[in-house]
């Protein structure tokens, strides 16, 4: 969270709603698909780095939830790359930023794809 | 418990294809165990059927009801003015009492029903008893060789038992290995000495649905009915 704040004060992120949870094994696949249905055109699961997870295998969880969330969604009518798991540390917003570009990149690339 | 996993999401769409109204039925015994059609599974079926609809233009009304037990008419009760499609992913018996319980109803399984077995490890769950009405499980050390040998095999093991493995795959575990190894640490390898019979398969799959009936929970007359036709 904190590397988010900090990357969201000297960067305007108006197309970002962040929403706090206590670990990224923590979000429920269906939270994930609740917030596609809300209107999220992607969704970046924010978690520590490996092996720096509180409660230990917090992070890989996230990350295989994010596996299958991604064959979900493209067998819903989604293009791939709409769920993301990215790795960062409080002291790294520009992690954030990167991820929050690459995303909107594949929004960009694929809104058109699947109308 | 009983063991299910959850359809391909492309099938069950398919399946769902000219509904209207469609309800995910969870349950929150066996199949929420073994992490196919439990609470959470049904919110996330719910949450995914409702996206597909809203991305395709399906028109579906959907939402998630969980039951506590959905094989037992009492607790489907939650279902009474459901309309339309019911998705289940209780296993197989759930689905089926759903329907008869709400005839009007088109009852679809969400998931694929397989076996009665146990959790192994997290998220690993193996087939125990494959329901044969005549237990021998006293012969064999408390190891099914019925639902565990891929032959199940009376008197095995057979030729094909390798270091532990069956020789169907080495990922299988050869039960007859099992048994030995169970009835030395019991102190009971004398009863691989003894031949066990061909088994009675009449308490089988042979004559149609089983009826199992505990006289005594009977109520009165029907009690009283039933044990006339005795
Ligand atoms: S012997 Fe029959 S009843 Fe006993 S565990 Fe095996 S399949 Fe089940
Ligand atoms: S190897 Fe063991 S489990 Fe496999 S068929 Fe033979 S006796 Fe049965």
């Amino acid at each position: 969270m904190p590397a988010a704040l900090k990357a969201m004060e000297v960067e305007d992120m108006d197309d970002v709603v962040l929403r706090e949870v206590p670990c990224a094994g923590s979000v429920e696949r269906w939270e994930v698909l609740h917030a596609f249905r809300q209107g999220a055109e992607g969704v970046l699961l924010v978690g520590c780095l490996l092996e720096n997870c509180a409660h230990h295998y917090g992070n890989e969880i996230a990350g295989r939830r994010a596996e299958t969330l991604e064959r979900t969604l493209v067998d819903l009518g989604l293009s791939p790359g709409k769920v993301v798991l990215v790795h960062l540390a409080e002291h790294q917003p520009h992690r954030f930023r990167q991820a929050v570009e690459a995303m909107r990149a594949t929004v960009r690339s694929t809104s058109e794809e699947e109308k | 418990m009983i063991i299910a996993e959850r359809k391909p999401l492309t099938e069950v769409l398919e399946m769902l294809d000219g509904s209207g109204e469609i309800t995910v039925l969870g349950c929150r015994s066996c199949t929420a165990i073994c992490l196919a059609g439990g609470e959470k599974e049904a919110k996330e079926m719910s949450e995914a059927l409702s996206l597909h609809s809203e991305l395709k233009g399906k028109g579906w009304s959907v939402r998630p009801i969980t039951v506590e037990r959905a094989c037992e008419k009492e607790f489907i009760l939650p279902l009474q003015g459901v309309k339309g499609t019911v998705l289940s992913l209780a296993c197989g018996v759930g689905a089926q009492v759903v329907q008869e319980m709400f005839p009007m109803l088109q009852v679809l399984p969400g998931v694929n029903t397989s076996n009665m077995g146990a959790p192994e490890g997290i998220g690993v769950f193996v087939e125990k008893c494959a329901g044969c009405g005549d237990c021998i499980l006293h012969l064999t050390a408390g190891i099914c060789p019925i639902a565990r040998c891929a032959k199940s095999l009376l008197n095995g093991p057979c030729g094909g038992s390798q270091n532990g493995k069956c020789e169907v795959s080495p990922d299988t575990a050869c039960a007859w290995d099992q048994i030995v190894r169970s009835l030395t640490t019991q102190g009971r390898l004398d009863l691989l000495e003894r031949n066990i019979p061909p088994k009675d398969w009449r308490p089988s799959r042979s004559g149609g649905p089983r009826r199992t009936v505990n006289v005594e929970a009977m109520p009165g007359d029907s009690q009283k009915a039933w044990r006339d036709t005795e």
